[in-house]
């Protein structure tokens, strides 16, 4: 059975948080670009975005990423992912709403590279769960939830699940 | 039924009836628009050295419970309503409220045209007043020789450290007039709190090696705290998350460069919609402030204004840009008031176990 | 985008169902057609005050889920409001969505479940319970040793229910284990699945209602919290209710408030929804009860209490504006729409009864209250105080009526006032008040109603109050505090056995004169220009004289059995018409649900009880032009000109002691009178189910033969005559016509077309148009809206209501109608 763990108010707070930390971290807004990885991800960017744009009344660029190519389990590895925003030289936000082993992280990585060179990228997720399997931390983390392997996490998303939560089941 | 009379400083007397202590007083006078919450209200040190007047029209029907005291004692100068309820003692009622502010020697005075007042006060703003027995010169003289304490945070405050344990986080409040809305909130998180003065040292903060700091909320002008003070914000605000209230936030503010003003007319109720402006989010929460933050004055510091007051657009919160520090106008314990404010505790310990790293059950 | 809006009415008044939603509505019809929607409304209520506005399509149909998707697909309908036609219009609209699937318009601002919520209370306890919220504890057992695992689990007291019961339902209120054992064996038998639910008993719990608002942002908004006297186990509208709450504690308030949010949020509902609870008073635990998104008595009520905005607010919410950009009337300061209303002043709605009417008329009732409503009306007592909230509330309801003859009170024996303590009936306040006089202390009598004893405080101090105006004749000092806590010029006259003529004067010699106080949702915080006042005795008066050329209007209080929707919309509509005619208007009542507390009928409104001294207050603060008073309030109209007031008279019929019961059908021929004579209007037939009005039945010749006796008054009004049958045998004199029934006046206008009244007060005023004389010159000619038309009086469910077995004079007591083309 599924167990909210996060409710609707906490997981704005926790987007709220992560937004004035990006503000922290960045000494502002300068030069920053937001990615979401698909399909959460860009949800999760998004409102990171629109936070920002109420704070400082400033439009953030937010683009989609779809890694599906990029996945180390994928068969066809050929089409490179499109990004419409540039990124060259830009501080960047990568977004995606759980952080687990790291593999679709590093592949974003590599789809995020085949499209520039950004100065920075730094990486926002709403939830770290842990077991990671490869050399990679977020570096705003909404909440460290501690799971089994066999337990999965849900996101749900007003947008597209029609309520803010996060499930463990 | 003994008649008493409220006397304000620009010559207006209100007749009524006493109830309360049969003592004479002076103090300034607030109006207070809350419907619900009065024992709330009378125990918080902010009022003290206030009379406060309650709009809403009964007061005193759900008796004194003492699981609602802000403080151990009425920290009020006085207190005028226009009805007081007579109550039975049962249940968690453990007195009347006439009994209990006959028993602190506290006066109140009942029977007066509460809403004239209000009215007169939203066009005065705020001044001195007198509860008295007759309405005289000698009484009118004594109300404008009066100089009321700018020393209240001395007064209020602990004179000692103390320690409110709990098992999770180590938070450090620093007492300006804590209430109790604060601790308990605190103790929900089961955060291990030590209180300190107000005249605390920066040394004596860090010997205590804060998870995070709470700069509790107070009576009075924000001039009269020690200099070291903002020594202790300006340098732990860069360490740890730190969460200013009410005259914290008021500190926390001057700490960082913005200034103050005197409101004309002071906020003192539960109604007012306030926003979160990252959110848009609009709350209610309980408000009591004499001063408020130069809105103009931010924008020359490294904060940004988090939260307004949208009936007449005061600032109700502010964060810094680079540190994981932040403050609010309002009461964000819901003692009284709603409950939708308390999202400011949650913020606060959410930093605080992010910083340390920990797991957040 | 401009949207075709069906708005369904509400059908016929009843039980619980007075003109709030037709007020409602008028109101949301305003702020729609100011967006630029098309309205449409569909309803079959004769008394209705919208469906007379020009600016809307009326569609005159039955009712029924079926009739109204016709009426969607007919007229490319692409919204439905369904939150100003009472449970019916919930009810028809959850039919619709269900009909129409995909393709049923949206219904603005409620969802599918928030219906069915308000419906169906097994369906509202299982979302609730999802939602996290206590829900009323129930179970099912299938045998005796179930059923107490349920008891033990919930505690005593609790109520077994038989699932699928043979005949008739039954609810058993269990207080003990040896009850419980026989009870549940009962239960058992009648089921036919040999099932019963336990339910956690909630009598005796405190009621509680709050009325929130929630737009499509997601803000949440309280407007007001209510508190019933009485505890569960009397139906709401039955029992004394005040606001502010007052009893509970800050922390148990705002928990209620929050859970309100939560069910509001939970269901997603965009505008107004009231939650009801129930609060345990010994622990502080509620359950939740019932949830109504739709404006009812309790809404009313809040709005009258708060003068916060809500119908403009709820309408721009429906059409997806938020609180912080929704338009409202310039009245209301900017800021208003978003802040939660705070009193400076308390309101009490006190309930009306029927059963002394009832009595008189010569039929038996049963006048225990229980958890069937039996009041049929409401007045609202407005003060600083609870004390003269309570007693003009109590003034404005009882101005007659024989159960609340302090005699009675005497007579009562201690142990009939045992009994009605813990049985209590409609004179419930006052045997509160004999108990108190007799002797028996607050805790008692708390312990004994489950009312908390802070009620019983304030009622000792009228009862202390009244006995020192007693031993105190001529006193200054205990008049005034007399009057601060509310009571009469008249009940002080009475007590001191003297006039209430030299009562007034001596009050006046003394200055002890009442103040008017605004209704503004700041409590004196924000400068908001405000035109609805109170009275009250204090320091400060803000109520100034409205200006030359004034009218002011008396309401006619609290609905009874009969025809309140039907004097509502008459009184309204001269209101109205008033304005229309460039008079400044000014609106006296106490009924929180009436039309004449639609703001935009008047420049101001006064909220006080109309007994001689009331009225006379605003007359002097006003020195109205004019006056007009209904004319069933024969003692006040006399009293009024014994003052020397102008007063002009909304004729209502005295009622004749009626032959529709026996006789069958009668004819009756309607008339317009201008003053000199009588204009024939047509004629209809009416019996004890309703009354059907036909144009055709008139011919020029039967047109020439009706009589037209001449009147002896020059007050332009509506007649009426009534005989068996036509031809008419003998001479018809002067004698034999009869003012007409209000009921009859407004169906009369449904009909022709024709708004009579308005006709009659430009006559009155000496205005009538070269059109009005035309028209008048010209009725056999008269096109009629509607060529023939019946109305139905409602079947009322008395027998369930009032536990009558005789069958009633519906021409007398029937409190709503429907009405159909014919």
């Amino acid at each position: 059975m599924a167990k909210e763990i996060v409710d609707a108010m906490a997981m704005q707070r926790a987007l709220t948080r992560i937004t004035y930390e990006i503000i922290e971290k960045n000494k502002g807004i300068n030069n920053l670009v937001i990615v979401g990885i698909k399909t959460r991800g860009v949800f999760i960017a998004e409102r990171i975005a629109q936070r920002l744009q109420q704070l400082e009344n400033a439009q953030i660029p937010v683009a989609q990423l779809d890694i599906s190519t990029y996945r180390d389990d994928a068969t066809d590895r050929g089409s490179k992912a499109e990004l419409d925003i540039d990124i060259d030289g830009k501080r960047v936000i990568l977004v995606d709403d759980v952080l687990y082993t790291g593999r679709t992280i590093r592949a974003a990585l590599d789809a995020l590279m085949d499209n520039g060179r950004p100065a920075v990228v730094n990486l926002a997720v709403l939830v770290d769960r842990g077991h990671r399997e490869l050399p990679i931390r977020a570096d705003f983390v909404g909440k460290n939830i501690p799971t089994a392997a066999a337990e999965r996490i849900n996101v749900n998303v007003t947008e597209i699940d029609g309520v803010d939560s996060v499930e463990i089941r | 039924m003994t008649k008493r009379y409220l006397i304000l400083q620009d010559g207006t007397v209100y007749a009524g009836e006493a109830f309360g202590a049969p003592a004479t007083t002076f103090g300034e006078i607030v109006f207070h628009t809350a419907m619900t919450g009065y024992q709330e209200v009378i125990t918080n040190p902010i009022y003290h050295n206030q009379i406060v007047m309650f709009t809403s029209p009964t007061i005193g029907a759900a008796g004194i419970n003492h699981r609602a005291d802000e403080s151990i004692v009425p920290t009020v100068k006085g207190v005028i309503v226009r009805e007081i309820a007579d109550v039975s003692t049962n249940r968690l009622q453990s007195m009347s409220l006439h009994d209990y502010l006959k028993r602190h020697n506290v006066p109140g005075i009942s029977q007066i045209d509460t809403r004239a007042l209000a009215r007169h006060l939203r066009k005065t703003g705020t001044q001195k007043a007198s509860i008295v027995d007759v309405p005289d010169a000698h009484a009118f003289d004594q109300l404008r020789a009066m100089v009321l304490t700018t020393r209240q945070v001395a007064q209020v405050s602990t004179p000692k450290a103390y320690a409110n344990p709990g098992r999770g986080a180590n938070v450090v409040v620093l007492d300006f007039g804590l209430k109790n809305g604060i601790l308990r909130m605190l103790s929900d998180f089961d955060a291990n709190v030590t209180v300190l003065p107000y005249n605390a040292t920066v040394d004596e903060v860090a010997n205590l090696d804060p998870d995070g700091i709470v700069l509790s909320s107070g009576p009075g002008d924000p001039r009269q705290i020690p200099d070291e003070t903002f020594d202790i914000i300006r340098q732990f605000q860069t360490r740890v998350p730190l969460f200013g209230i009410g005259l914290g936030h008021e500190l926390f503010a001057i700490a960082n460069g913005a200034t103050l003003q005197q409101m004309p007319v002071e906020h003192h109720g539960m109604n007012h919609p306030i926003r979160e402006q990252i959110t848009s989010r609009i709350m209610f929460a309980t408000q009591g402030q004499g001063y408020a933050v130069n809105p103009d004055s931010v924008r020359e510091t490294d904060m940004f204004v988090t939260h307004i007051d949208m009936t007449d657009g005061v600032v109700q919160g502010l964060r810094h840009r680079d540190y994981p520090a932040f403050s609010v106008q309002f009461f964000p314990d819901t003692a009284p008031g709603p409950f939708e404010a308390t999202q400011a505790f949650d913020e606060f310990m959410e930093m605080v176990t992010a910083r340390r790293g920990g797991w957040l059950s | 985008m401009t949207e075709r809006i069906l708005i369904i009415g509400g059908s016929a008044n009843d039980f619980g169902r007075e003109t709030e939603s037709d007020a409602a509505s008028y109101q949301v019809v305003n702020g729609l057609v100011k967006r630029g929607h098309q309205i449409v409304i569909a309803d079959d209520n004769p008394y209705g005050f919208t469906t007379e506005r020009e600016e809307i399509k009326v569609i005159e149909t039955q009712l029924t889920a079926p009739n109204l998707v016709k009426v969607i697909v007919e007229e490319h309908i692409t919204a439905i409001v369904a939150s100003v036609g009472g449970l019916t219009a919930v009810r028809l609209s959850a039919e619709i969505l269900q009909i129409l699937g995909n393709d049923a318009p949206k219904v603005l601002g409620m969802t599918l479940p928030v219906m069915q919520a308000a419906q169906n209370t097994k369906y509202l306890q299982e979302r609730l319970t999802q939602l996290k919220l206590p829900a009323v504890q129930t179970r099912l057992a299938s045998n005796v040793s179930e059923a107490f695992d349920a008891a033990r689990d919930f505690d005593f007291p609790v109520v077994v229910r038989s699932v699928a019961p043979v005949g008739q339902t039954i609810r058993l209120q269990v207080e003990d284990a040896e009850e419980l054992e026989g009870a549940a064996e009962t239960a058992l038998n009648r089921s036919l699945t040999h099932q019963v639910n336990v339910d956690k008993s909630i009598r005796g719990y405190q009621e509680i209602a709050m009325v929130v608002v929630r737009d499509r942002m997601d803000t949440t908004l309280l407007i007001g919290g209510v508190e019933d006297m009485d505890p569960v186990g009397i139906h709401s509208a039955d029992s004394i209710a005040i606001t502010p709450v007052q009893t509970l504690p800050d922390p148990m308030f705002q928990t209620l408030r929050n859970a309100a949010f939560t069910v509001a949020r939970g269901f997603n509902v965009q505008g107004l929804l009231e939650v009801r609870f129930a609060v345990n008073p010994a622990n502080e635990e509620f359950v939740i009860t019932r949830v109504t998104p739709y404006f009812d008595r309790t809404s009313a009520m809040v709005v009258t209490a708060t003068g916060y905005p809500l119908v403009p607010v709820i309408t721009g919410l429906m059409v997806g504006e938020s609180l912080t950009s929704v338009r409202i009337p310039s009245i209301y300061a900017d800021h208003t729409a978003l802040l939660e209303p705070t009193m400076d002043h308390i309101v009490i709605r006190f309930p009306v009864f029927a059963f002394g009417e009832l009595e008189t008329a010569g039929i038996k009732t049963e006048n225990r209250l229980d958890t069937v409503q039996k009041s049929v009306g409401a007045t609202i007592g407005v003060g600083r105080s609870v004390e003269e909230a309570l007693e003009k509330a109590i003034r404005a309801a009882h101005f007659n009526n024989r159960n609340f003859s302090p005699t009675l009170m005497n007579a009562l024996t201690d142990n009939e006032i045992v009994e009605q303590l813990i049985h209590p009936r409609d004179n419930r306040i006052l045997v509160l008040l004999e108990a108190l006089r007799r002797g028996y202390t607050v805790d008692e009598l708390a312990e004994l109603t489950k009312i908390n004893a802070f009620y019983f405080y304030k009622l000792q101090r009228l009862n202390n109050l009244e006995q020192a105006v007693k031993d105190n004749p001529w006193e200054a000092d205990v008049l005034q505090q007399a009057k601060y806590y509310g009571l009469s010029d008249g009940l002080v006259a009475k007590l001191w056995d003297e006039k209430y003529e030299a009562v007034r004067r001596y009050r006046w010699d003394n200055g002890i004169l009442p103040t008017y106080k605004a209704f503004e949702p700041s409590a004196g915080e924000f400068e908001e220009s405000v035109s609805q006042f109170y009275s009250t005795f204090e320091s400060e008066n803000e109520s100034e004289r409205l200006g030359d050329d004034s009218a002011l209007i008396i309401g006619t209080g609290a609905f009874r059995l009969g025809d309140g929707a039907a004097a509502s919309y008459v009184m309204a509509t001269v209101a109205d018409e008033l304005r229309s005619q460039g008079l400044k208007t000014i609106l006296m009542n106490n009924n929180p649900t009436d039309l004449t507390f639609i703001p935009q009928l008047g420049d101001k409104q006064y909220y006080e009880p109309l007994e001689i001294s009331d009225v006379m207050n605003v007359i002097e603060i006003e020195q109205p032009t004019r006056v007009f008073v209904p004319g069933n309030r024969i003692k006040l109209i006399t009293q009024l000109r014994k003052m020397g007031v102008n007063v002009q008279v909304i004729a209502k019929e005295k009622y004749l002691p009626s032959s529709m019961l026996s006789e069958g059908e009668q004819t009756v021929v309607n008339y317009f009178y201008d003053g000199v004579e009588l204009h024939i209007i047509g004629i209809g037939h009416q019996d004890n189910g309703g009354i059907l009005l036909d144009q055709s039945a008139m011919t020029p010749s039967l047109w020439e033969t009706l009589p037209r006796p001449e009147l002896e008054i020059d007050t332009p009004g509506m007649y009426q005559l009534i005989v068996d049958r036509l031809p008419i045998d003998g001479e018809i004199t002067a004698a034999d016509i009869r003012p007409m029934p209000f009921t009859h006046i407004a169906f009369l206008d449904k009909v022709t077309g024709v708004s009579w009244l308005r006709l009659v007060v430009r006559y009155m005023l000496g205005t009538p148009s070269a059109s009005d004389e035309q028209l008048v010159d010209q009725l056999m000619t008269l096109q009629w809206r509607l060529k023939t038309a019946r109305l139905r009086y409602r079947d009322a469910d008395f027998a369930e209501h009032l536990n009558t077995t005789q069958t009633l004079d519906n021409g007398r007591f029937a409190m709503g109608a429907t009405y159909q083309v014919l």
